[in-house]
Protein backbone atom coordinates (compact mmCIF):
# COMPACT_ATOMS: atom_id res chain seq x y z
CA UNK A 1 0.00 0.00 0.00
CA UNK A 2 3.01 1.96 0.68
CA UNK A 3 4.48 1.37 -2.17
CA UNK A 4 1.92 2.00 -3.81
CA UNK A 5 1.30 5.38 -2.47
CA UNK A 6 4.85 6.25 -3.22
CA UNK A 7 4.66 5.54 -6.60
CA UNK A 8 1.62 7.07 -7.36
CA UNK A 9 3.42 10.35 -5.57
CA UNK A 10 6.17 10.19 -7.55
CA UNK A 11 4.37 9.59 -10.97
CA UNK A 12 2.62 12.83 -10.27
CA UNK A 13 5.90 14.74 -9.32
CA UNK A 14 7.21 13.93 -12.69
CA UNK A 15 3.40 14.48 -14.49
CA UNK A 16 4.05 18.25 -12.81
CA UNK A 17 7.81 18.93 -13.29
CA UNK A 18 7.09 17.31 -17.03
CA UNK A 19 4.38 19.52 -17.68
CA UNK A 20 6.09 23.16 -16.72
CA UNK A 21 9.35 21.51 -18.49
CA UNK A 22 9.32 23.33 -21.96
CA UNK A 23 7.02 25.74 -21.52
CA UNK A 24 9.04 28.72 -20.73
CA UNK A 25 6.78 31.43 -21.19
CA UNK A 26 8.94 34.45 -22.23
CA UNK A 27 7.33 37.40 -20.38
CA UNK A 28 5.72 40.14 -22.14
CA UNK A 29 6.78 43.42 -23.19
CA UNK A 30 4.13 45.54 -21.93
CA UNK A 31 3.08 48.88 -23.75
CA UNK A 32 1.18 51.82 -21.44
CA UNK A 33 0.17 54.07 -23.44
CA UNK A 34 -1.82 57.34 -22.31
CA UNK A 35 -4.65 58.52 -24.67
CA UNK A 36 -7.00 61.79 -24.87
CA UNK A 37 -10.32 60.56 -23.28
CA UNK A 38 -13.16 61.51 -25.02
CA UNK A 39 -16.60 62.93 -23.16
CA UNK A 40 -19.18 63.26 -25.72
CA UNK A 41 -20.13 61.41 -29.48
CA UNK A 42 -19.43 64.99 -30.97
CA UNK A 43 -15.80 64.99 -29.99
CA UNK A 44 -15.20 61.72 -31.01
CA UNK A 45 -16.34 62.58 -34.02
CA UNK A 46 -15.10 65.69 -35.27
CA UNK A 47 -11.28 64.63 -33.48
CA UNK A 48 -11.55 61.93 -36.37
CA UNK A 49 -9.54 62.30 -39.44
CA UNK A 50 -11.43 58.82 -40.91
CA UNK A 51 -14.69 57.37 -40.19
CA UNK A 52 -15.49 54.29 -42.02
CA UNK A 53 -17.62 50.90 -41.51
CA UNK A 54 -15.14 47.95 -42.40
CA UNK A 55 -14.48 44.52 -41.81
CA UNK A 56 -11.27 42.75 -41.26
CA UNK A 57 -10.02 41.02 -44.14
CA UNK A 58 -6.21 39.74 -42.36
CA UNK A 59 -3.99 40.62 -39.76
CA UNK A 60 0.11 40.55 -39.59
CA UNK A 61 2.23 41.61 -37.14
CA UNK A 62 5.15 43.88 -38.04
CA UNK A 63 7.43 46.39 -36.47
CA UNK A 64 6.68 49.67 -37.82
CA UNK A 65 9.03 52.52 -36.91
CA UNK A 66 6.88 55.62 -36.19
CA UNK A 67 9.53 58.14 -35.84
CA UNK A 68 9.38 61.77 -38.32
CA UNK A 69 12.32 63.03 -40.24
CA UNK A 70 16.00 62.42 -38.80
CA UNK A 71 14.62 60.95 -35.47
CA UNK A 72 13.38 57.82 -37.24
CA UNK A 73 15.72 55.71 -35.42
CA UNK A 74 15.37 52.28 -33.52
CA UNK A 75 14.01 53.97 -30.78
CA UNK A 76 10.28 55.09 -32.86
CA UNK A 77 10.30 50.92 -33.64
CA UNK A 78 7.72 49.55 -31.98
CA UNK A 79 5.67 46.18 -32.61
CA UNK A 80 2.26 46.76 -34.19
CA UNK A 81 -0.67 43.97 -35.20
CA UNK A 82 -2.09 45.34 -38.52
CA UNK A 83 -5.33 44.45 -39.93
CA UNK A 84 -6.39 45.23 -43.53
CA UNK A 85 -10.16 46.49 -43.40
CA UNK A 86 -12.44 46.09 -46.18
CA UNK A 87 -14.38 49.57 -46.35
CA UNK A 88 -18.26 48.88 -46.51
CA UNK A 89 -19.63 52.66 -45.84
CA UNK A 90 -17.99 56.15 -45.80
CA UNK A 91 -18.97 58.77 -42.77
CA UNK A 92 -15.88 60.89 -43.11
CA UNK A 93 -13.27 61.40 -45.50
CA UNK A 94 -11.62 60.66 -48.95
CA UNK A 95 -12.70 56.67 -49.79
CA UNK A 96 -14.54 54.40 -51.74
CA UNK A 97 -16.70 51.20 -50.96
CA UNK A 98 -14.62 48.31 -51.54
CA UNK A 99 -11.11 49.86 -50.87
CA UNK A 100 -8.72 48.63 -48.28
CA UNK A 101 -7.01 50.64 -45.61
CA UNK A 102 -4.54 49.30 -43.19
CA UNK A 103 -5.35 50.40 -39.60
CA UNK A 104 -2.45 49.52 -36.34
CA UNK A 105 -2.83 48.42 -33.04
CA UNK A 106 0.28 48.36 -30.69
CA UNK A 107 1.02 44.96 -29.66
CA UNK A 108 1.39 41.52 -31.11
CA UNK A 109 3.43 38.23 -31.24
CA UNK A 110 7.05 38.22 -33.30
CA UNK A 111 9.37 35.65 -32.72
CA UNK A 112 7.99 34.01 -29.69
CA UNK A 113 7.95 37.14 -28.00
CA UNK A 114 4.32 38.63 -26.46
CA UNK A 115 4.45 42.48 -26.99
CA UNK A 116 0.96 43.58 -25.44
CA UNK A 117 -0.47 47.03 -24.72
CA UNK A 118 -2.46 47.74 -21.27
CA UNK A 119 -6.33 47.88 -22.98
CA UNK A 120 -5.99 47.05 -26.14
CA UNK A 121 -8.67 44.16 -27.88
CA UNK A 122 -7.16 42.94 -31.16
CA UNK A 123 -10.03 43.55 -33.75
CA UNK A 124 -11.79 40.16 -34.48
CA UNK A 125 -11.45 39.08 -38.52
CA UNK A 126 -14.57 39.09 -40.44
CA UNK A 127 -16.43 40.93 -38.11
CA UNK A 128 -17.75 44.92 -38.78
CA UNK A 129 -16.44 47.73 -37.13
CA UNK A 130 -17.07 51.24 -37.01
CA UNK A 131 -13.56 53.04 -37.22
CA UNK A 132 -12.79 56.12 -35.79
CA UNK A 133 -9.13 57.14 -37.02
CA UNK A 134 -6.43 59.07 -36.87
CA UNK A 135 -4.70 60.29 -40.44
CA UNK A 136 -0.99 60.67 -40.09
CA UNK A 137 -0.30 61.70 -43.53
CA UNK A 138 2.54 60.37 -43.26
CA UNK A 139 5.07 59.99 -46.22
CA UNK A 140 6.35 56.79 -44.95
CA UNK A 141 2.98 55.05 -45.60
CA UNK A 142 2.38 54.62 -41.45
CA UNK A 143 -1.06 52.77 -41.45
CA UNK A 144 -4.30 54.44 -39.49
CA UNK A 145 -5.00 54.28 -36.00
CA UNK A 146 -8.03 54.34 -34.06
CA UNK A 147 -8.21 57.56 -31.40
CA UNK A 148 -7.85 55.38 -28.21
CA UNK A 149 -7.74 51.89 -27.64
CA UNK A 150 -11.66 51.32 -25.81
CA UNK A 151 -13.28 54.75 -27.83
CA UNK A 152 -11.86 54.45 -31.25
CA UNK A 153 -13.95 51.91 -32.45
CA UNK A 154 -17.74 49.76 -32.35
CA UNK A 155 -17.90 46.39 -33.36
CA UNK A 156 -21.58 45.24 -34.38
CA UNK A 157 -23.19 42.25 -33.96
CA UNK A 158 -26.50 41.67 -36.40
CA UNK A 159 -26.36 45.71 -36.79
CA UNK A 160 -26.35 46.31 -33.28
CA UNK A 161 -23.85 48.32 -31.60
CA UNK A 162 -21.44 46.39 -28.81
CA UNK A 163 -20.25 48.89 -26.01
CA UNK A 164 -16.90 49.43 -24.49
CA UNK A 165 -17.73 50.27 -21.24
CA UNK A 166 -16.67 53.50 -21.70
CA UNK A 167 -18.11 54.19 -25.21
CA UNK A 168 -19.60 57.58 -26.01
CA UNK A 169 -22.47 55.94 -27.44
CA UNK A 170 -23.54 53.97 -25.00
CA UNK A 171 -26.73 54.73 -22.87
CA UNK A 172 -27.43 57.40 -25.81
CA UNK A 173 -30.30 55.62 -27.48
CA UNK A 174 -28.13 55.35 -30.01
CA UNK A 175 -28.05 51.46 -30.34
CA UNK A 176 -28.22 50.39 -34.05
CA UNK A 177 -26.28 51.03 -37.02
CA UNK A 178 -28.97 53.36 -39.21
CA UNK A 179 -29.26 55.64 -36.03
CA UNK A 180 -25.64 55.52 -35.31
CA UNK A 181 -24.86 56.65 -39.07
CA UNK A 182 -27.09 58.87 -38.85
CA UNK A 183 -26.05 60.74 -36.02
CA UNK A 184 -22.49 60.48 -37.28
CA UNK A 185 -24.17 61.80 -40.64
CA UNK A 186 -25.40 64.95 -38.90
CA UNK A 187 -22.38 66.30 -36.86
CA UNK A 188 -20.37 65.44 -40.28
CA UNK A 189 -22.47 67.64 -42.60
CA UNK A 190 -23.05 70.32 -39.70
CA UNK A 191 -19.27 71.12 -39.63
CA UNK A 192 -18.91 71.17 -43.29
CA UNK B 1 -7.15 23.45 15.76
CA UNK B 2 -9.30 26.25 15.18
CA UNK B 3 -6.74 29.28 15.98
CA UNK B 4 -4.65 27.35 13.11
CA UNK B 5 -8.07 27.32 10.38
CA UNK B 6 -8.64 30.87 11.17
CA UNK B 7 -4.99 31.81 10.43
CA UNK B 8 -5.04 29.97 7.14
CA UNK B 9 -8.31 31.47 6.23
CA UNK B 10 -7.21 35.24 7.24
CA UNK B 11 -4.19 34.33 5.17
CA UNK B 12 -5.80 33.26 2.49
CA UNK B 13 -8.04 36.07 2.05
CA UNK B 14 -5.45 38.46 2.77
CA UNK B 15 -3.53 37.04 -0.27
CA UNK B 16 -6.80 37.20 -2.65
CA UNK B 17 -7.12 40.37 -1.53
CA UNK B 18 -3.96 41.76 -2.05
CA UNK B 19 -3.99 39.97 -5.43
CA UNK B 20 -6.77 41.78 -6.41
CA UNK B 21 -6.08 45.23 -5.57
CA UNK B 22 -2.48 44.72 -6.93
CA UNK B 23 -4.47 43.81 -10.46
CA UNK B 24 -6.07 47.12 -10.26
CA UNK B 25 -3.27 49.69 -9.64
CA UNK B 26 -0.01 47.85 -9.90
CA UNK B 27 1.65 46.92 -13.18
CA UNK B 28 4.72 44.42 -13.28
CA UNK B 29 6.78 47.11 -15.61
CA UNK B 30 8.05 48.80 -12.12
CA UNK B 31 12.21 49.59 -12.31
CA UNK B 32 14.12 47.53 -10.38
CA UNK B 33 16.24 49.63 -8.77
CA UNK B 34 15.08 52.53 -5.65
CA UNK B 35 16.62 55.02 -7.67
CA UNK B 36 16.10 55.52 -11.20
CA UNK B 37 18.47 56.94 -13.32
CA UNK B 38 17.08 58.10 -16.97
CA UNK B 39 18.83 59.69 -20.04
CA UNK B 40 17.34 63.14 -21.43
CA UNK B 41 20.26 65.62 -22.63
CA UNK B 42 19.53 64.85 -26.04
CA UNK B 43 16.39 63.05 -27.01
CA UNK B 44 13.98 66.37 -26.46
CA UNK B 45 13.31 68.64 -29.30
CA UNK B 46 12.18 71.69 -27.14
CA UNK B 47 13.58 73.39 -23.65
CA UNK B 48 9.27 73.24 -22.85
CA UNK B 49 9.60 69.47 -22.94
CA UNK B 50 12.45 69.29 -20.86
CA UNK B 51 11.09 71.94 -18.36
CA UNK B 52 7.81 69.90 -18.16
CA UNK B 53 9.54 66.07 -17.64
CA UNK B 54 12.32 67.87 -15.24
CA UNK B 55 8.70 69.31 -13.11
CA UNK B 56 7.40 66.48 -13.50
CA UNK B 57 10.37 64.60 -11.82
CA UNK B 58 10.86 66.89 -9.14
CA UNK B 59 7.34 66.33 -8.07
CA UNK B 60 7.77 62.74 -7.56
CA UNK B 61 11.23 63.25 -5.93
CA UNK B 62 9.59 66.23 -3.55
CA UNK B 63 6.78 63.18 -2.25
CA UNK B 64 7.89 60.71 0.53
CA UNK B 65 8.01 57.93 -1.96
CA UNK B 66 11.17 56.14 -0.98
CA UNK B 67 12.92 56.29 -4.30
CA UNK B 68 13.94 58.93 -6.50
CA UNK B 69 14.19 59.73 -10.22
CA UNK B 70 17.13 61.31 -11.50
CA UNK B 71 18.50 63.11 -14.75
CA UNK B 72 21.99 60.79 -15.69
CA UNK B 73 23.43 57.94 -15.90
CA UNK B 74 26.41 56.72 -18.01
CA UNK B 75 26.35 55.45 -21.97
CA UNK B 76 24.59 53.58 -23.28
CA UNK B 77 21.93 55.61 -22.18
CA UNK B 78 19.87 52.22 -20.95
CA UNK B 79 16.33 54.52 -19.97
CA UNK B 80 15.57 57.19 -22.01
CA UNK B 81 12.98 59.70 -22.29
CA UNK B 82 12.18 61.44 -25.57
CA UNK B 83 9.95 64.16 -26.49
CA UNK B 84 9.20 64.10 -30.34
CA UNK B 85 6.78 63.54 -33.08
CA UNK B 86 5.39 60.19 -33.17
CA UNK B 87 2.74 58.59 -35.73
CA UNK B 88 0.89 57.41 -33.34
CA UNK B 89 -2.60 58.77 -31.49
CA UNK B 90 -1.25 58.60 -27.39
CA UNK B 91 0.58 61.55 -26.08
CA UNK B 92 2.99 59.43 -23.61
CA UNK B 93 4.17 56.20 -23.85
CA UNK B 94 5.86 53.70 -20.88
CA UNK B 95 7.52 50.68 -22.42
CA UNK B 96 9.67 48.17 -20.86
CA UNK B 97 13.10 47.52 -22.61
CA UNK B 98 15.12 45.15 -21.18
CA UNK B 99 13.69 42.64 -17.93
CA UNK B 100 14.42 40.55 -15.31
CA UNK B 101 12.44 37.89 -13.32
CA UNK B 102 11.26 39.93 -10.23
CA UNK B 103 7.27 39.81 -10.26
CA UNK B 104 6.59 43.38 -9.95
CA UNK B 105 9.48 45.69 -10.73
CA UNK B 106 10.64 43.90 -13.55
CA UNK B 107 11.85 46.73 -16.12
CA UNK B 108 15.57 46.64 -15.62
CA UNK B 109 15.68 49.61 -18.69
CA UNK B 110 12.90 51.76 -19.84
CA UNK B 111 11.74 54.54 -22.59
CA UNK B 112 9.51 56.54 -21.72
CA UNK B 113 7.98 58.76 -24.98
CA UNK B 114 5.78 62.10 -24.88
CA UNK B 115 4.43 62.54 -28.37
CA UNK B 116 5.03 66.17 -29.58
CA UNK B 117 1.88 65.16 -32.08
CA UNK B 118 -0.48 65.24 -29.69
CA UNK B 119 0.92 66.79 -27.02
CA UNK B 120 2.67 70.56 -28.80
CA UNK B 121 -1.11 72.14 -28.96
CA UNK B 122 -1.30 71.35 -25.21
CA UNK B 123 -0.45 73.20 -22.12
CA UNK B 124 2.44 73.34 -20.10
CA UNK B 125 0.41 71.55 -16.87
CA UNK B 126 -0.58 69.32 -19.27
CA UNK B 127 2.56 67.86 -21.03
CA UNK B 128 3.91 68.40 -17.08
CA UNK B 129 0.93 66.49 -16.06
CA UNK B 130 1.34 63.46 -18.45
CA UNK B 131 5.23 63.09 -17.80
CA UNK B 132 4.04 62.80 -14.28
CA UNK B 133 2.12 59.95 -15.25
CA UNK B 134 4.41 58.48 -17.08
CA UNK B 135 7.03 58.38 -14.17
CA UNK B 136 4.27 56.66 -12.41
CA UNK B 137 4.71 53.77 -14.52
CA UNK B 138 8.28 53.64 -13.36
CA UNK B 139 7.08 52.89 -9.86
CA UNK B 140 4.85 50.06 -10.80
CA UNK B 141 1.64 52.30 -11.01
CA UNK B 142 -0.70 51.16 -13.72
CA UNK B 143 -3.50 52.87 -15.53
CA UNK B 144 -6.94 52.39 -14.21
CA UNK B 145 -10.72 53.73 -14.68
CA UNK B 146 -11.65 55.51 -11.03
CA UNK B 147 -14.49 57.05 -12.03
CA UNK B 148 -13.97 59.96 -9.74
CA UNK B 149 -10.17 60.40 -10.58
CA UNK B 150 -8.58 60.97 -7.81
CA UNK B 151 -5.26 59.66 -9.43
CA UNK B 152 -2.35 60.83 -11.67
CA UNK B 153 -2.46 57.61 -12.93
CA UNK B 154 -6.16 57.29 -13.95
CA UNK B 155 -7.26 57.47 -17.40
CA UNK B 156 -9.89 60.03 -17.01
CA UNK B 157 -7.72 62.57 -14.88
CA UNK B 158 -7.60 65.96 -16.19
CA UNK B 159 -4.45 66.46 -16.54
CA UNK B 160 -4.39 70.34 -17.37
CA UNK B 161 -5.25 70.79 -13.65
CA UNK B 162 -3.83 67.47 -12.28
CA UNK B 163 -0.46 67.78 -12.71
CA UNK B 164 1.35 66.48 -9.53
CA UNK B 165 1.02 62.60 -7.70
CA UNK B 166 -1.60 62.52 -5.21
CA UNK B 167 -2.05 61.63 -1.88
CA UNK B 168 -3.38 58.32 -3.07
CA UNK B 169 -0.08 57.88 -5.87
CA UNK B 170 2.27 58.23 -3.47
CA UNK B 171 0.50 55.66 -1.09
CA UNK B 172 0.18 53.23 -3.74
CA UNK B 173 3.59 53.90 -5.12
CA UNK B 174 5.41 53.39 -1.64
CA UNK B 175 3.25 50.32 -0.87
CA UNK B 176 4.85 48.67 -4.22
CA UNK B 177 8.32 49.52 -3.22
CA UNK B 178 7.59 48.19 0.43
CA UNK B 179 5.35 45.22 -0.05
CA UNK B 180 5.95 44.21 -3.89
CA UNK B 181 9.71 44.92 -4.30
CA UNK B 182 10.90 41.75 -6.18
Amino acid sequence: MVLRKTICFILLCLLLVGCSAGKEVMPEIVYQGHYDYYNSTNELIETADIIVLGRVESQNVEIINIGVGDQRDESAEFVYTVSNISVQKVLKGNFKEEETIRVKQLGGTLNGQVYREEGTEFFKKNRPYLFFLADFQSEYNTPFEVLNPTQGHLEFANDEAVFTADSPFKGKGLENQQAIFEHISSIVNNKE
Amino acid sequence: MKRIISLVVFLLVFTLSSIALADDYFTTNGYYQANIYVHTATTFDTAEYYDAFTRARNDWNSTSVPRKFYDGGGAPYSSVVYARFYEGTWSGMYSLKSYNNNNWHRATSFHIYLNRRSLDNRSFNFKRGVAAHEIGHAYALADHWDSSPTSIMSRLADLDFMVKPQDIDISRATYAWTFLNN
